[in-house]
């Protein structure tokens, strides 16, 4: 058995320290860095370090609490669709939602709507979503993983034509709110932000997690898990389902953060394996670690500037997914 | 015990095949036999209850198979597929173990099974890291783990040298499972099967001891070869001394 099977929950207890860690750091680190006094100060929200405090609680925590949700939650939601089509190469955009709900909300810049951007991309991601199940829908089998991948590569496909189309007919200035957007932005983090995810996010990963078993069958064929007894047209709908929320949600407080739905799980399969038992807790932990620590990057690399999460993320976990195939590679021809 | 009462399957490529019946005592093996796309497979997918019937039924003793849930009918027959299409970095105790319900995985009945299909040295690993012949004890192991009497096997034997086809084959001998497999080996059938079941144009042309049914007259209708039987003590053997035109 692997080390970092056997090890399981000594390892996500490391990553929820590192998670610590970073918090602190990330609330530290900024424009306006904080010494450990004023830290402490402005945690406690004594009145000698009121500037400390407004910076902490109403900028750098929820930001980071946000940064942890859709880390996490866009990580199990790739990892659930990974799951649900058979294929790792899966990203949990793939069932239409991210060009969904950057058309809507892309749509809303351009045309100066009043509807809040947030809403728009719930109603975007939601549509997609509805409108690829439709299609890979066939009456009385079960929706099949390959006319799902079809079927949300060809609407994301329509969604991301017609974003660029509308940021063509935009402004300059919607430009660059529209490509921090596209890109994945934590600016601007407000509480009310952290709220659905924070009350989403626990509640699918411990029903994933209770249900491990069942999303370890999907992994069998159509026909072998039929006939062990799972209902594969209900199941597919409700982890479906699941990644919706999951991603729906991250995509409307964050915009569309990249990679991170692919990489990490991927990452954690090479580690532990691919059964669920392991898989989903160890997802949902590195994924909240990758995503604050990118931020952190993010504020750090070309401060005062600001760059899109997509960006560090991708060159930080590439590389690290490459390696780790590599030597993946050479255990098997041992 | 097992009697298949009328049974009229009407699906998938298998058009009409005529309504058909017969028994099986327990623990006995049924040979199915037929050409490439006659429909073995849909046979065994419609008494699997993968595909509607027309009408009839399977009963397993006094119970009907097909008229019960999927999931009841899980404790009664496991099946066993052509194409296995397991994929996701699973090992071999992980694809094994998934036959039971997830809080039932009786450890001490894995490793035991495991052993018995000489698959203890494997348990860690990966599927897509195996042989054909590995592969394909581990798709059988999973059949086995479901702890059924009955056994439902599509062409078990598919893709294995003689070593593996014999090793498989007698993994399943040792069980008192009740099996019914397809087969493209006439004379493998022939050897381990109680009973033989030969598919002709949509109709089962024949039910009975290998002895029955493998005759020059039904090679020649069922697969148009020209063929020599000899029945020794090892049994009946079938040896092809030409073809006929299609």
């Amino acid at each position: 058995m692997s080390l970092f099977k056997r090890y399981l929950w000594l390892l996500i207890l490391v990553l929820m320290c590192l998670l610590l860690i970073l918090f602190i750091t990330g609330v530290s680190y900024g424009a306006l860095s904080l010494s450990i006094s004023e830290l402490i100060g402005g945690l406690t929200q004594s009145e000698d370090h009121k500037l400390a405090s407004a910076i902490i609680y109403d900028m750098r925590l929820p930001r980071a609490i946000l940064a942890a949700l859709v880390g996490s939650a866009l990580s199990v939601a790739g990892l659930l669709t990974q799951t649900l089509v058979r294929n790792p190469l899966a990203d949990p955009y793939l069932l239409g939602i991210a060009n969904g709900a950057s058309l809507f909300a892309v749509s809303g810049i351009t045309l100066g709507l009043f509807i809040p951007q947030w809403l728009l991309a719930v109603l975007g991601a939601t549509s997609a979503f509805i409108l690829v199940m439709m299609c890979a829908n066939r009456k009385g089998v079960p929706v099949s993983p390959m006319a799902l991948v079809l079927c949300g590569v060809t609407i994301s496909s329509i969604g991301a034509s017609l974003t660029t189309l509308m940021m063509i007919l935009g402004d300059e200035q919607a430009l660059s709110q529209i490509l921090r957007w596209l890109m994945g932005s934590l600016v601007g983090t407000t509480w009310e932000h952290t709220i659905p995810l924070s009350i989403a996010l626990p509640i699918i990963v411990y029903l994933a997690y209770r249900n491990r078993h069942y999303l370890d069958l999907m992994l069998l064929g159509d026909e072998k898990s039929q006939s062990i007894g799972v209902n594969l047209t209900l199941l597919r709908w409700q982890v479906a389902f699941g990644v919706l929320l999951l991603t729906g949600m991250s995509v409307a407080s964050a915009g569309v953060v990249g990679f991170i739905g692919l990489l990490v799980p991927h990452i954690c399969r090479l580690l532990v394996g691919g059964s669920h038992k392991h898989l989903i807790p160890i997802t949902a932990t590195l994924g909240a670690v990758t995503c604050v620590f990118v931020d952190i990057i993010c504020r750090w690399l070309l401060a005062p500037n600001e760059l899109p999460l997509s960006v560090p993320l991708a060159l930080i976990t590439a590389p690290l997914l490459l390696s780790l195939i590599r030597r993946q590679t050479h255990a098997a021809y041992r | 015990m097992l009697h298949i009462d009328s049974l009229h399957i009407a699906a998938n490529g298998l058009e009409n095949l005529a309504p058909f019946q017969f028994s099986v005592n327990s623990g006995e093996w049924v040979g199915i036999l037929g050409r490439n796309g006659c429909g073995k497979t849909t046979l065994l997918k419609s008494m699997a209850g993968l595909l509607p019937v027309k009408s009839g039924d399977l009963y397993w003793r006094t119970d009907s198979l097909l008229g019960m849930k999927q999931k009841l009918r899980a404790n009664y027959l496991a099946l066993m597929m052509q194409h296995n299409g397991v994929c996701g970095g699973l090992n071999v105790s992980d694809v094994v173990s998934l036959a039971a319900c997830s809080s039932c995985v009786d450890q001490a009945r894995l490793a035991q099974l495991l052993a018995d299909c000489s698959l203890t040295h494997l348990k860690d690993r990966q599927l897509e890291h195996l042989s054909g012949g590995q592969l394909q004890r581990v798709m059988l192991a999973q059949t086995l783990f479901q702890n059924t009497e009955l056994l439902l096997l599509d062409e078990p034997t598919n893709h294995l040298d003689i070593f593996h086809q014999h090793q498989l084959l007698s993994i399943i001998k040792q069980r008192a499972n009740t099996v019914i497999a397809t087969f493209h080996d006439i004379n493998l059938a022939a050897q381990y099967c109680d009973k033989l079941l030969l598919l002709v144009d949509d109709k089962v042309a024949s039910f009975g001891a290998p002895t029955e049914v493998l005759t020059q007259e039904n090679m020649r209708l069922a697969y148009k070869v020209d063929a020599q039987i000899q029945t020794g003590v090892n049994g009946v053997n079938v040896t092809v001394v030409g073809v006929f035109d299609e």
